[in-house]
């Protein structure tokens, strides 16, 4: 049993890895809880899934069309509700993006229906025993396409032009303006980066567990900042190792603890790290200097 | 009186000593100004006298009571207000809200006084106003109670910053840099202004870069070096100490 | 999918319909507001007492229109619980997205006292806010150190913990099927049970909110919290000590909308987990931030509007939280000071500067 919890949770945490790279890129260049991240998920496994229904793309295209159609309302997101109050109190960029998640929700709502979408088989589910250790090929798959996404990332992140602007902006927006970065595209960039990851976290979960609807998004956008909290914001290593001590944890709570109390575990976690190590596991503590 | 008086303050954060074996007193009435280059260790000397950090070694004593570490605001209700560098005002108030904002620690009125608005209270704010109202005539803010203290010239705005910290009842006000930022005409009636509140029996340390300002003020001057007193004296003293040129010119600038 | 071009059309021409409302209530509102400030403070008083009078004689003007009466009864509970959460907000300067926890802490306090125990409404309701006091205050110890988005993340991780809980927790609340059956209150032996009851039940409890609000804005405790908003080290440095001031608005604020909790188990009869989600959270926070943050005159109006403005858009039922959304994401651009902003009220001051 023990096993099969933390195969489990470590599937599970591999998709909360990949939604909170997202919500850390994002938090790291503009400072913002970006409380539609969750919602662009939802998309994403909806794109995919219109992807393979409407158009009967292969799965594989169908997953590039999600996170390619994701990346275009991060984008256009980023655009049109938040680059507008962007000068303006933070509170103000909050409440923007949580108006945009209750729009998101409501608009799958009414494209896709309320009623949840039962998600097309497209992936012939063995069970393989491993070292005594039971996984499934869902499982495998979960945990292969996250580890190339996140190479691939890290490809990005580290060696290219374009990462090295990244991460000039998320260190300091004005300087790297003046050095002559374009800071704009570098924050559509991020966003646009960030929600093909999560439109892919989004596909993944909704193979996962056959479904798809419009309220998918919530409780693992909040999980995922979660563990982008735990890790310590802003730090993407530290958003993987946070995804996957939430994903094992919460796995391992449901099975031992109470299922019914699932969702609160990630809570749970979260106010004990706040409370005590309020910069996260990998952060490094802002102070305000007098 | 003897107002505050530290004994051999040491301060170190793991193996960088930024303040190191420092005496320093002030006595009632008095401007004192410490003085040093950037990174001398001023601020974190002031800190470590207030008990916003514990000293690694050394004892202040405030009033002749030895001070503890404690959190800014037990810092100001035990007598020793503060301005900030940069300036601090509270952006939705206006000037007048601003200073009684300072008078908040020397009343005690709860939440049920403030629903029912109890006798006490009525009382309380009734004094509060008078006090405000005082200070506010002391620095000539009168006519600008009612503006919003952000909307005001800089040289003003740090005039509603000493009226805070006055309102706060200090036996000892700190001004951190008063002078930052200031034209030289601002600088002229800022040192007006301080010595005007001087007269009126309060006690000052300023921390500060400006010289000019300093001589023109001080009753006595500290100077700090990389954590270290390197003097103290009088102004011209001080003026012509070769260390104190060295530190602000570097070698070649004493003669 | 097929509908696609008929939503993005409708969503479109709601966009424009909703972007002139804004446009045209802020153009009222300034006008208004402008109006009033220019008033002296008699004729001030007047207008206010006018006011006043208007909300009392509400019911008799609505007496034969149920509908309208019962919406007038849901407005004077998101009035209720929109200036409690201003005190966390607007007064504190504390983003706090839980705070339907504390609605639903008074609810469940009713519900519970008054079903399973037979305990009379009124002391249930002092109850309400009594408990609902106190996990204000357990939840504000721990929590209010924290800044900005991690106490919006905290306070949201503690309302779906408390949810959780409502709905685990069988025995005790009787799970998701919720508890029925909550009796009306009694006074002088008549049942109050009719909705223009209910409307002065609440109609009382929002003027006691609004009194509390406008006492503690002039008042020491006032000065001290709007001081902790604006700059926290400056008012560390004028004495005040910032946790003890956020956790007594947090709690005032707790305990003010555990009364309006209480007050609104009894009206409906009936609780369960679901009416108080994070998406009551939400349309209290979009209230006082439509409505100006801080400002009690906004919030009240703003309160109003979005509690009318869902029930005006029954017809289109499947678009109105979407339009919801779109208001809160184009409010935040258009005019993210609110509809009557605190500093309009300050005699127009000049432009405030925001540190974040």
């Amino acid at each position: 049993m023990f096993m099969e919890h933390l195969s489990n949770g470590i599937a599970l945490g591999s998709i909360y890895a990949l939604t909170a790279i997202g919500f850390t890129m994002v938090y790291g260049i503009i400072r913002l809880i970006n409380f539609a991240h969750g919602d662009v998920y939802m998309i994403g496994a909806f794109l995919t899934y219109t992807g393979l229904t409407l158009f009967n793309m292969p799965i594989a295209l169908a997953f590039l069309f999600g996170m390619a159609g994701a990346s275009i309302f991060g984008i256009a997101i980023a655009k049109f509700a938040y680059s507008p109050v962007f000068k303006a109190p933070k509170i103000n960029l909050f409440l923007s993006a949580v108006g945009m998640g209750i729009f998101l929700e409501n608009f799958a709502m009414l494209i896709w229906g309320p009623e949840t979408q039962s998600f097309p088989t497209v992936i012939n589910n063995k069970v393989f025993s491993f070292l005594g250790i039971r996984v499934n090929t869902i499982q495998l798959i979960i945990l292969g396409t996250t580890i190339v996404l996140v190479a691939i990332l890290t490809y990005i992140v580290q060696y290219t032009r374009i990462g090295r602007a990244m991460r000039c902006v998320s260190q300091d927006m004005d300087v790297s303006r003046l050095m002559g970065i374009n800071t704009n595209k570098i924050v559509y960039f991020t966003f646009g980066l960030g929600s093909a990851l999560g439109a892919a976290a989004g596909t993944l979960v909704a193979i996962y567990y056959k479904a798809a609807y419009p309220m998918m998004g919530y409780v693992p956008g909040l999980k995922a900042f979660i563990a982008a909290v735990i890790g310590g914001i802003g730090s993407i290593p530290g958003a993987m190792l946070g995804g996957i001590i939430m994903g094992v944890s919460e796995s391992l709570g449901a099975g031992y603890i109470s299922s019914g109390y699932r969702d609160a575990i990630a809570f749970i976690i979260l106010i004990i790290i706040l409370i005590l190590k309020p910069e996260g596991l990998l952060g490094k503590g802002i102070k305000e200097k007098v | 009186m003897r107002i505050l008086e530290a004994k051999g303050i040491t301060m170190r954060f793991g193996g960088l000593t930024a303040v190191n074996n420092v005496d320093f007193h002030i006595d009632k009435g008095e401007i004192v100004s410490l003085i040093g280059p950037n990174g001398a260790g001023k601020t974190t000397f002031f800190n470590a006298i207030t008990g916003i950090y514990e000293p690694t070694a050394g004892e202040v004593a405030f009033l002749g009571e030895k001070v503890k570490k404690s959190k800014p605001y037990e810092i100001t209700k035990m007598g020793i207000g503060r301005t900030f560098q940069n300036i601090r005002l509270f952006s939705t108030m206006t000037v007048l809200e601003n200073v009684m904002v300072g008078q908040y620690c020397r009343t005690s009125s709860n939440l049920l006084a403030t629903i029912l608005k109890s006798p006490k209270l009525i009382k309380e704010e009734k004094e509060v106003e008078e006090k405000v109202m005082d200070i506010l005539e002391f620095l000539e803010l009168t006519d600008m109670k009612d503006e919003i203290a952000v909307s005001l010239p800089y040289g003003y705005q740090r005039r509603v910053e000493v009226a805070r910290a006055m309102a706060t009842e200090p036996k000892l006000i700190l001004l951190d840099e008063p002078a930052a930022g200031m034209n030289s005409g601002e600088k002229v009636e800022m040192t007006n202004l301080i010595k005007k509140i001087r007269d009126r029996g309060n006690t000052i340390l300023v921390i500060e870069h400006d010289m000019k300002l300093v001589m023109g003020i001080s009753d006595r001057i500290s100077v700090l070096e990389y954590g270290n007193k390197i003097a103290e004296g009088l102004p011209h003293e001080i003026q012509s100490n070769d260390r104190v040129i060295e530190a602000y010119l570097g070698k070649g600038g004493a003669k | 999918m097929g509908n696609i071009s008929k939503v993005l059309l409708n969503l479109i021409l709601y966009s424009g319909i909703l972007y002139l409302g804004i446009i045209i209530l802020s153009k009222i509102f300034d006008l208004g507001t402008k109006k009033f400030m220019n008033l002296n403070n008699k004729n001030r008083k007047f207008a206010g007492l006018g006011f006043l009078v208007l909300g009392a004689l509400l019911p008799l003007i609505l007496a034969n229109n149920t509908y309208a009466l019962r919406t007038s009864v849901l407005v004077l509970i998101y009035i209720v619980l929109a200036l409690s959460l201003n005190f966390v907000l607007g007064f504190a300067g504390q983003l706090s997205m839980g705070h339907s926890a504390f609605y639903a802490v008074g609810a469940y306090t009713t519900a519970i006292l008054t079903v399973t125990y037979n305990v009379p409404f009124w002391i249930a309701l002092v109850c309400s806010g009594l408990v609902s006091a106190i996990f204000g205050l357990l939840l504000g110890i721990p929590t209010l150190r924290l800044k900005g988005d991690y106490l919006a993340i905290t306070t949201i991780g503690f309302s779906e913990i408390l949810r959780l809980v409502l709905i685990n927790w069988a025995s005790f609340t009787r799970g998701p099927a919720g508890i029925p059956g909550i009796p009306s209150p009694k006074i002088f032996g008549y049942t109050i049970s009719s909705n223009t009851g209910y409307y002065y039940i609440l109609y009382v409890l929002a003027i006691l909110t609004i009194f509390i609000s406008y006492r503690l804005l002039n008042s020491r405790l006032g000065r001290g919290l709007v001081a902790v908003k604006d700059d926290e080290v400056a008012a560390e440095a004028m004495g005040i000590n910032p946790t003890f001031l956020k956790i007594l608005a947090f709690v005032l604020g707790a305990a003010i909308a555990g009364l309006a909790g209480g007050v609104f188990a009894s009206f409906i009869h009936y609780v369960n987990p679901d009416n108080f989600t994070y998406m009551e959270s939400v349309v209290m926070l979009t209230m006082v931030v439509l409505g100006g943050v801080g400002s009690i005159p906004g919030i009240i109006v703003g309160a109003t509007i979005l509690t009318i403005l869902p029930e005006a858009l029954r017809g289109i039922s499947t678009y109105r939280y979407a339009i919801y959304g779109i208001l809160l994401v184009m409010m935040m651009i258009v005019r993210p000071q609110g509809m009557i902003s605190m500093s309009s009220l300050k005699g127009g001051a000049k432009h405030e500067n925001s540190r974040s």
